[in-house]
């Protein structure tokens, strides 16, 4: 299990806008952009990160079974079909970004912090992602998260497990599996010596899906 | 006059601060506040509602907007008379998510309507009974989560036998028509920009 700062370093402003519904055929105000821009200066540049790379041990047509437990998700046993290991990791911005998040009265403010703190541990799994493949140099799949697709919320728990319990003083809700600080990504991916099909959206079957990759 | 309310109108869906300062300056007392709501704010608010749907815009400008409305409410000695309408609005039992709630009251409020904030992983027995002894006209519940429509589903079932007159909207990232439909909830808010609209076809 590896703990690790990632630093995200210079976010995209456009990145945030895109994720707050502009586009360059609907751009923002210059007044918002401005916001943003401000917020992107002033915001946290850090996330803490926990990985564990743990061997497949068997894999069915239904699940995929590592040391740390079973994987309930045909999506992502699809996609794991030439894979040797199943990446378990969390994301977190911290509870210092929670405290940031609660204080804005503002609400324009605060849906602009809230949002950059979304694409921040977006961006945080992305790099954490990247120093796998490179440290490994081994071929990784996109990131797939407890709710998406066919792998069930229930599941984070398998996840936590796989990462000591509490990793990085993460905590989920024990009915709702919602995750507390708010911003954080748990996920698991496939890695193995062979290319992956990196995108599970391409054999989803939520075309409408608001994640859809 | 048409074309200050006309300009009015514009400043706030630009969020123009300084330019309502000087039309409010210029209207001066001459004016009521329900004529301000009715001439420009109402006009202004469903153009920033009506952007969203058309994809020209996005939630922040109707917040920067709302933001313009508190302003000039604010600023004025009358107050709005309101909609004698009263709504609830909170964030189900296990979710902690409000973002989206508090769009939605911004909105409601905007709106004029008696809004009562609940909070966040708000309990069926606070939704029960905040319903009761307000005679609340419509309860907005909000949840951003799949695992959280177990609540979500009994605080509508004790909504219905205990407030039977409150009308129940629902909304949130995981639901959509059919998980409405299925809810029997009265009605459902796809984003804050329906929630108006949804509203006043719940209490036609």
């Amino acid at each position: 299990v590896i703990n690790q700062a990632v630093n995200i370093g210079q976010i995209d402003q456009n990145r945030v806008l895109m994720s707050m519904g502009y586009s360059t055929s609907n751009p923002a105000s210059q007044v918002l952009c401005s916001q943003v821009a401000k917020m992107l200066e002033d915001g946290p540049k850090e996330v803490l990160s926990v990985v564990n790379i743990v061997p497949i041990t068997t894999k069915s047509p239904d699940c995929i079974t590592t040391s740390c437990g079973t994987i309930k998700s045909p999506t992502f046993n699809r996609l794991s079909q030439h894979a040797d290991n199943v990446v378990y990791g969390v994301v977190t911005a911290g509870n210092q970004f929670d405290e940031m998040l609660f204080s804005y009265d503002d609400t324009v403010d605060a849906l602009i912090i809230d949002t950059y703190g979304s694409v921040l541990v977006e961006l945080g799994v992305d790099l954490l992602l990247e120093k796998v493949t490179s440290q490994t140099g081994l071929y990784i799949s996109l990131p797939f998260s407890p709710g998406y697709c066919d792998y069930p919320l229930a599941e984070q728990e398998n996840i936590f497990q796989a990462l000591g319990g509490e990793p990085l003083g993460v905590k989920f809700h024990e009915r709702s599996f919602m995750m507390s600080p708010i911003k954080t990504i748990s996920f698991i991916a496939a890695l193995g010596t062979k290319e992956l099909n990196t995108n599970p959206c391409s054999i989803c079957t939520l075309e409408k899906c608001q994640m859809r990759r | 006059m048409k074309q200050t309310w006309s300009n009015l109108k514009d400043a706030i869906v630009t969020a123009n601060n300084s330019e309502i300062n000087e039309l409010l300056i210029g209207l001066g007392d001459d004016v009521t506040f329900n004529e301000i709501y009715d001439n420009a704010i109402h006009p202004a608010l469903d153009n920033l509602c009506d952007s969203i749907k058309l994809k020209k815009g996005a939630i922040p400008d109707l917040l920067m907007g709302l933001k313009e409305v508190r302003h000039i409410t604010d600023a004025r000695s009358d107050k709005p008379k309101g909609k004698s309408k009263k709504i609830l609005v909170g964030v189900v039992e296990g979710d902690t998510h409000d973002m989206g709630k508090n769009v939605i009251r911004d909105v409601c409020q905007g709106y004029g309507y008696d809004v009562t904030d609940l909070g966040k992983d708000v309990s069926v027995e606070t939704f029960v009974r905040e319903a009761k002894e307000q005679n609340a006209d419509i309860a907005c519940l909000s949840t951003m989560m799949s695992t959280t429509i177990e609540a979500m589903e009994t605080t509508i079932d004790q909504l219905k036998v205990h407030s039977p007159s409150t009308r129940i909207v629902v909304g949130g990232a995981f639901i959509n028509k059919t998980i409405a439909e299925s809810l029997e909830a009265d009605g459902y808010a796809e984003d804050a920009s329906m929630v108006k609209t949804e509203i006043e076809r719940i209490l036609m």
